[in-house]
């Protein structure tokens, strides 16, 4: 190496030590002024971001000092036409070091925080199933959110109260078009299909509330026609004992002879069942994926197919395996619809092929608890 | 005396109507098959005439009437039956208004049309910051307005100028000059091509007439089968888009293929070719797939059939569009890679580095883009497809980072010259790399959990399209202008318009990010309070953008009036293009060009290729 | 296009291989036709399903190959091979003719998810029959004024490559709708 070249490339590596650090240093800042998280899995999501903001920006960093250290070093008056000393067409040192540090940054971010932010999430939902999670029916409609607490008294429309440090579990509905439900602060969203019912979990754990941070909203994030900017409700996260009263509260102006929400409340109710994930007491209405099919076994019937179909699909521990690659593209139609098909064609019984390959998508399609566990158990 | 002077002097010969003469049979054949057909249709159902079936009936008799009208009748049709094809190409600036079968005309036609779709989906966008200025709804009439307004900007800027911009304007130009042939495979089928272009254009332009469609360019079921009639003219007209980029794919790679000079062999192919090459691979596969599921959606919609509905599958639609959908982000930014590598040796005096990394990254990147798509699903699929797709979604970044290694390793040590090309394509590399940092954020699959649909993913594929692919598309039409046009642009106005674009640009697009990570969602004409200060800054910036725009097309086309004479090789370019005459003559070269060496030495070894 | 061109062995190459091209983009359209029937029908066929009608389908179309071939075979040896393109045109003419009667006597109800699925495949691959049709004609007519001699003829082998592939898709057409 000429000492020309070497004196470039010691002014390199000193500018990019220098603007890598001042990236990472507004990198902290953005981070320091970040909008609000409120839930475990937004920790999840945000720090996956942060991450990759960190670890972007020297990389970032490099290339354009490259690109600019060039531009500007190595610039003739635009009409010079004469051509450059060194005419290498190769470079096996710069080649060789881009292409591995790519290949181990990508692998790096498949892994960490691809694979292990997926882990977090599902492991979360899992432990969600097993430790009293409150289960809240959410339905969007044009354009407007509707929230059916447990007990079926209670529910509300464009308002959703949730109470601090207790996984909820959304049971997302449609009525009409595709929806997503979204809450910015809780840093992650699910899409909201016809025909189907997803499930999410989330903690939340800050006692906020939309007047306070508007970040902390349900916020419709999938165009769903002229009301989808206005698709949105307040959100009030509080504490447990707030939320008892606000239910108490909603349930006797509701109906005020009963206390009835004894019976039909899925958190306090089948702590027994709960273990198994068969949050399941009485209403199968309640669980997701029989929205199309009738009675109650019919229901028990839509749901033991996604714990088939999962349990084939991650054999073994159930959600650690979930993370394991599946092959290739065609997998979940793949999976899913021949089996519906049948399903619909022969014994199943349930309203018909397609209603049948519905039902199977929350199963295998979102957090897979009532679908693993059920399989577990079903099995 | 240039062969294109026409364009901008003097009208000889036939007169100013006389030149006009077959586009306006065209638009004359194409605006009575429509109202026929329209007429005739609703009159026989007994429906208005914005009815469903009117519409449709009416763009597929309105387009036949246009693309006959234009001389397809005579120059395509007739000889069928018969007769020695007879239509008279014209001369001077005539040539553009028919229909021609010279690839360089159909590539100046396509450049003009991609400008003017792209001005006015640009005036779309222009409205929509406008109404994004405040957080109520001021500016637009109801929110309905402002739906089919980022409907038809996105569709339009997608489908008829991104994809079609360089692929058709310099792919159509410039291919089968750069590899020494005399016009395209099928030079009639060219001559088509640009003429199903328009009807696909006009429909989607015009759809807010009958309605206009809310889905933005996703077209996503089953919210498709709420709209108006404007949703059937976004299929049609997509539909019609497809044909026209299939027919150019389909030339492209047969002129790739068959046409080359003697001793220009596949491992001398100059990069902007094999970017063509590639990209029209990618066309040729995935284009048929959505111009099926568009077919599905018009059914679902004038037929009552349920593909995508709930009792169907929604997701299908999703499927089958990002199919498509994706490959075509790289059907857009290939053909930038390409003339980033075709303009940087140039103005680097230095000969290219890598050209054989480059090339594997496009053909890997071609390979690899067909297996992403679910990554625009990662919030609406079933979990098991998360890391797979995920995984891909990584990995593409692999390949493509073999076009930063040849960038920059041409760059270093280089003599550059920045020239207004060479400004934008740096530009267009640097911003390029925002877009794909970002990407890295929105293929990880807990981070898009939180990003998907935001501003943030507006941001970013603006980066890419716009940063990449628009930026490099102004890089060719700077680059290449002595070329079409025999003259020299405006060297001063070039370069305050770049750095205009370029600053307007990263204003704007980087507080889009700010905007997504505070939790703004996409396709809203109204937003919270709190996101208002954000947004004036974005909108305030787009303006500068749109200005900017403004100004560096106008100095074009001032420039192409006024300039001085170019002379044939102005940069010193080694590519066959530049041993030929501004602009080329009619089968582009005085003598058969041979390749005796490699397009991109600038050492002592110069002049290898001999024209 | 049918006045004699005299095209190198280069030329003739490049009109065969480009032609390919097309037949590749068709072909995608029918994937997705053929494996959105299976994701949204599932396997399996209804009982009503007409399966000698498509028998019926398939032997003519198989059928025309034959005088196809044999009209080229005589176009390649310089003599007139326009009856026999007539003849393969008649006898897809004749595919096409059942396909109708069937669409006009269909007894699946149209709405199901196979229904609508085998409505949309049979109709696009009608439309083929339509335009392969169209094809030999053409070719079939220009021979017939002797536009083609023994060495050019290539628009004759797009005709005739672009009938065999609608011939062999209607015959994955009839294994995925009428024997899955």
């Amino acid at each position: 190496m000429d000492r020309e070249t070497r004196n470039h490339l010691i002014w390199l590596c000193l500018l990019w030590v220098v603007f890598s650090a001042i990236g990472e240093w507004l990198v902290q800042m953005a981070i320091d002024h970040w909008p609000l998280i409120a839930s475990k899995e937004g920790a999840v999501t945000g720090e996956a971001i942060f991450f990759l903001l960190r670890a972007t920006a020297p990389i970032f960093t490099l290339v354009v000092l490259i690109l600019l250290y060039s531009a500007i070093r190595f610039r003739v008056p635009q009409d010079d036409e004469r051509p450059a000393e060194a005419q290498f067409a190769t470079g096996h040192l710069f080649i060789a070091g881009w292409v591995g540090l790519s290949v181990v940054l990508n692998v790096l971010f498949i892994i960490y925080p691809g694979i292990y932010g997926l882990e977090a999430l599902w492991g979360g939902a899992q432990a969600a199933a097993a430790a009293d999670p409150l289960d809240i029916m959410v339905t969007a409609k044009q354009w407007e959110w509707d929230f059916a607490y447990p007990g079926g008294k209670v529910t509300t429309v464009n308002e959703l109260v949730v109470p601090v440090g207790r996984p909820i579990r959304f049971m997302l509905k449609t009525e009409d078009v595709m929806h997503s439900f979204w809450v910015p602060a809780w840093g992650i969203k699910k899409a909201v299909i016809p025909g189907e019912t997803r499930v999410l979990v989330v903690t939340p754990t800050k006692v906020v509330s939309t007047s306070a941070d508007p970040t902390v909203r349900v916020q419709c994030a999938q165009i769903c026609g002229v009301g989808h900017a206005l698709m949105r409700g307040d959100l009030r996260v509080v504490s447990a004992a707030d939320y008892q009263s606000w239910l108490d509260g909603k349930t006797k102006a509701a109906a005020p002879a009963m206390g009835g929400m004894k019976g039909m409340n899925m958190g306090g109710g089948s702590s027994g069942s709960m273990s198994n994930g068969m949050t399941m007491p009485s209403g199968a209405a309640t669980m997701p994926g029989v929205d199309k099919s009738g009675g109650g076994t019919n229901g028990m019937g839509g749901m033991t197919m996604p714990g088939a179909s999962d349990g084939a699909m991650k054999p073994g521990a159930g959600m650690q395996n979930g993370t394991t690659t599946q092959p290739g593209a065609g997998a979940m139609p793949g999976m899913d619809m021949p089996g519906s098909g049948m399903g619909g064609a022969g014994g199943q019984g349930t309203t018909g092929g397609t209603s049948g390959g519905m039902t199977m998508q929350p199963g295998t399609g979102t957090m897979p608890m009532p679908g693993a566990s059920d399989g577990t158990s079903g099995n | 005396m240039s062969e294109h002077s026409g364009m901008i002097g003097e009208a000889a010969g036939p007169g100013w109507l006389g030149h006009a003469a077959p586009m306006l049979r065209a638009a004359l054949w194409g605006a009575i098959g429509f109202l026929a057909a329209d007429w005739a249709v609703a009159a026989a159902l007994g429906s208005r005439l914005g009815a469903e079936w009117p519409v449709v009936t009416g763009f597929f008799a309105g387009s036949t009437g246009w693309v006959l009208g234009g001389g397809a009748l005579e120059a395509c049709v007739r000889p069928w039956f018969g007769p020695a094809p007879a239509w008279d190409e014209g001369i001077g600036a005539g040539r553009f208004l028919r229909f021609h079968s010279d690839h360089k005309i159909i590539g100046i036609q396509y450049l003009v049309s991609a400008t003017v779709t792209f001005l006015l989906a640009g005036l779309a966008a222009m409205l929509m910051r406008l109404e994004l200025m405040t957080p109520k709804l001021d500016v637009f009439a109801d929110a309905q307005q402002y739906n089919e307004a980022f409907g038809v900007h996105g569709s339009l800027m997608l489908f008829a100028v991104s994809v079609v911009a360089i692929v058709g304007g310099f792919g159509n130009y410039f291919v089968p000059v750069m590899v020494g042939a005399d016009d395209m495979t099928y030079p009639r089928l060219n001559g088509l091509s640009w003429w199903f272009l328009v009807p696909g254009v006009l429909a989607i332009l015009l759809s807010p007439l009958v309605g206009g469609f809310q889905t933005g360019w996703t077209g996503y079921a089953p919210l498709a089968a709420q709209d108006a009639v404007g949703q059937d003219l976004y299929y049609l007209g997509i539909f019609a888009l497809g044909l026209s980029s299939l027919f150019t794919a389909i030339n492209v790679i047969a002129t790739t293929l068959y046409m080359r000079a003697p001793g220009l062999s596949m491992g001398r192919l100059p990069m902007f070719v094999w970017a063509m090459l590639v990209t029209s691979v990618l066309n040729l596969i995935w284009v048929p797939v959505i111009g099926t599921g568009m077919i599905f959606a018009l059914a679902d919609r004038i037929l009552g059939t349920h593909f995508f509905d709930a009792q169907g599958l929604p997701l299908l639609w999703q499927d089958l569009f990002w199919l498509f959908g994706h490959p075509e982000v790289y059907i857009i930014m290939l053909p930038a890679w390409g003339l980033w590598l075709e303009i940087i040796p140039v103005f680097s005096r230095k000969r290219l580095f890598g050209y054989g990394w480059a090339v594997a990254g496009m053909l890997g990147v071609m390979f690899l883009s067909s297996y992403v798509w679910t990554h625009h699903m990662f919030t609406t699929v079933a979990d098991s497809r998360l890391v797979p797709f995920m995984t891909t979604t990584e990995l593409i970044s692999i390949p493509t980072g073999f076009m930063y290694i040849a960038a920059l390793g041409t760059l270093w040590k280089g003599r550059i010259r920045l020239r207004t090309p060479m400004l934008y394509v740096l530009m267009s590399v640097f911003n390029f790399l925002i877009g794909g940092f970002t990407g890295v954020f929105l293929s990880d699959v807990p981070a898009d959990f939180q990003l998907h649909n935001t501003y943030f993913v507006v941001a970013h594929f603006h980066y890419t399209i716009i940063g990449g692919m628009v930026f490099a598309w102004l890089a060719g039409l700077y680059y290449w202008f002595p070329k079409y046009t025999g003259r020299l642009y405006s060297e001063g106005w070039g370069k305050l318009a770049a750095w205009l674009v370029f600053l307007g640009f990263n204003c704007s697009f980087l507080g889009m990010f700010v905007a997504g990570f505070d939790g703004m969602n996409r396709r809203v004409a109204e937003y919270m309070p709190y996101l208002g200060g954000i947004n004036a800054w974005i909108s305030v910036w787009s303006f500068v953008l749109g200005l900017a725009f403004g100004i560096a097309i106008l100095n074009l086309l001032i420039s192409a009036a006024t300039g001085k004479r170019a002379g044939d090789n102005p940069w010193g370019g080694k590519t066959l293009e530049w041993q030929t005459s501004s602009p080329p003559p009619h089968g582009n070269f005085a003598r058969p060009p041979v390749v005796t060496g490699d397009f991109y030495s600038y050492g002592p070894e110069r002049g290898v290729t001999t024209p | 296009m049918t006045t004699v061109q005299d095209l190198s062995d280069a030329g003739r190459r490049m009109y065969r291989g480009a032609f390919f091209l097309f037949v590749l983009a068709e072909a995608m359209i029918f994937v997705t036709l053929f494996s959105t029937r299976f994701l949204l029908a599932g396997m399996g066929h209804p009982a009503e399903v007409n399966g000698s009608l498509g028998l019926a389908v398939t032997l003519l179309l198989v059928a025309s190959l034959a005088p196809l071939f044999a009209g080229i075979n005589r176009i390649r040896a310089g003599r007139r091979g326009a009856g026999m393109l007539g003849v393969a045109a008649l006898l897809g003419a004749l595919a096409l003719a059942l396909i109708v009667y069937d669409w006009a006597t269909l007894a699946i109800p149209v709405g199901s998810r196979y229904g609508e699925n085998y409505v949309m495949s049979t109709g696009y691959h009608a439309l083929h029959i339509l335009l392969g049709l169209t094809g030999l004609l053409i070719v079939a007519g220009a021979d017939s004024r002797r536009e083609f001699n023994a060495a050019n003829h290539w628009q004759v082998g797009a005709a005739a490559v672009f009938w065999s592939f609608v011939v062999l898709t209607w015959i994955a057409l009839f294994a995925v709708f009428f024997i899955f």
